[in-house]
């Protein structure tokens, strides 16, 4: 949630320095990234999402497509949500089961400047059914909603939790959707791609880019460069060639290649005026960005509540073991290894639990993982640890060390760590300078 | 008076005139994001 308050300090600014009309939307899946949740998550993933919607409120959204993700708190929770929001939630194939009637806002008609745009929210169909709801192929809602739209609008823009085949068959079945924002893509932004006639863009997950599109409508689906950068390219082609001309024996392919230019010249001057463009680009929410105080105080407030929640089920765990039993934690490792074990105590690795701490959030079960040592699946282990594995220890390196600490030679670890190890934690999005080499060097220790 | 009159008449007819559908131009920006989702807390 780090970066909602940076999202909210750019939206502010963006919306001072432009004076067009401003449009504000969600492709979906914001509120979880899990389905189902794991039992453990529950609690504090909705708590995150409670929070999300009070962030998004504040940031001025005017919708947010309903990805199948955000219903893994389940339908009455995502309903509940739709209710706090003062966005519009859209999905235009998301059906109550029993009289199959749109559970959500099909779609949503805004005025935007001069322009009245049309914006769909669709469902992706894939994973478990939701109780009580049925998410209907595209097929079977989408073009009804797109014909109702068509003569009442002047843009239309999908919100759609769809993949790449399902883009083509859309973009070549409705040609009347202009532009489509596309969640649960790969992961990683996407300028602005042509697909048929229609625009497919979106940003990279968890929040870490804003898109920010200017569109320039001319009132149908020629979309190219800005008019005037084509025209300025072409006119430089045309120099380059009559320097050929004049230096180059006149060939006719030569001559043939000017006449081709210069009639294309001449349809760009006459039709500048009638290409719809559009420039994109995406904001990083880098730690530089500073925060608006109002969604950094929700954040900070939910982060509370994540870490409140987290103590709660800690004490329920309280006698329980912790994890895997095959980890030892630090102090065993030091009975035979001090040198080591000194060097390593250098490291930010062994602050890891710290630094967690310092932030209260040592039981925020989604930082937990990567700050201590030997939790990977059963994360809610994480809560019951000895103090020895609270740390990014030897053990998170080298191996589970039981079997080694009773037997050192007949059990040896894995002296140096696959590049594997570490990232499972030095993710790109945990860690975008993470360089295994490199950082290999840092926190290695003499032998 | 007439003139009124006659200012009356076109702006009402022009305000008669069938929209055109979906022909219409303008620009605007258009802010967005998506797969949010929890967004990864910087934990430490």
């Amino acid at each position: 949630m780090g970066g909602l308050s940076k999202k909210a300090y750019q939206l502010k600014e963006l919306r001072k320095e432009t004076s067009a009309p401003i449009l504000t939307l969600d492709g979906g899946a914001l509120l979880f990234d899990e389905m189902p949740l794991p039992p453990a998550q529950e609690a504090p993933a909705k708590a995150t999402a409670r929070g999300i919607v009070k962030a998004y409120n504040l940031m001025g959204y005017d919708a947010v497509g309903v990805s199948r993700y955000d219903l893994a708190g389940g339908l009455p929770f995502l309903r509940r949500m739709a209710k706090d929001s003062k966005f519009r939630w859209l999905s235009a194939n998301l059906m109550d089961q029993a009289d199959h009637k749109p559970l959500f806002l099909p779609r949503l008609i805004k005025k935007v400047g001069s322009l009245t745009v049309g914006v769909i929210g669709l469902t992706g169909t894939g994973g478990p059914p939701p109780a009580d709801g049925v998410i209907l192929p595209w097929r079977e809602a989408l073009p009804a909603v797109v014909t109702e739209l068509e003569p009442k609008t002047d843009f239309i823009i999908l919100l759609a939790d769809i993949d790449r085949q399902q883009i083509e068959e859309i973009t070549a079945t409705l040609p009347a959707i202009n532009l489509i924002i596309q969640t649960r893509g790969n992961g990683t932004n996407q300028p602005p791609e042509l697909v048929h006639q229609s625009l497919i863009c979106r940003t990279a997950k968890q929040g870490k880019y804003l898109g920010m599109l200017s569109l320039d409508w001319q009132g149908r689906p020629d979309w190219g460069r800005r008019p005037a950068a084509v025209l300025l390219d072409r006119k430089r082609a045309l120099d380059r060639l009559n320097w050929q001309l004049r230096h180059l024996p006149k060939t006719a392919a030569l001559q043939e290649e000017k006449k081709g230019l210069a009639e294309e010249i001449a349809t760009l001057e006459s039709d500048k005026d009638k290409i719809s463009s559009f420039q994109n680009r995406f904001l990083a929410m880098e730690s530089s960005v500073p925060d608006e105080p109002k969604v950094e105080a929700v954040v900070s407030e939910i982060r509370q509540e994540i870490n409140r929640l987290g103590r709660q089920a800690a004490q329920q765990r309280a006698g329980a073991a912790g994890g895997d039993h095959s980890y030892v934690g630090w102090q065993a490792c030091a009975r035979c290894h001090p040198l080591e074990t000194k060097n390593w105590q250098k490291t930010k690795h062994a602050g890891s639990y710290r630094t967690l701490t310092v932030k209260k959030q040592q039981f925020n079960l989604n930082c937990l993982p990567c700050h201590v040592t030997g939790i990977q699946k059963e994360t809610a282990a994480a809560l019951a640890l000895s103090e020895g594995r609270r740390t990014v220890g030897c053990e998170m390196c080298h191996g589970p060390g039981g079997k080694h600490a009773q037997a050192p030679k007949r059990n040896q670890v894995r002296r140096r760590p696959a590049a594997e190890v570490c990232l499972r934690c030095h993710t790109p999005e945990q860690d975008d300078d993470f360089d295994f080499q490199r950082d290999l060097k840092r926190a290695a220790h003499p032998e | 008076m007439n003139h009124f009159r006659s200012g009356l008449s076109l702006l009402l007819f022009l305000l008669l005139l069938p929209h055109p559908a979906r022909a219409a131009e303008g620009n605007f920006v258009l802010l967005y994001s998506n797969d949010v989702h929890g967004e990864t807390a910087p934990c430490g």
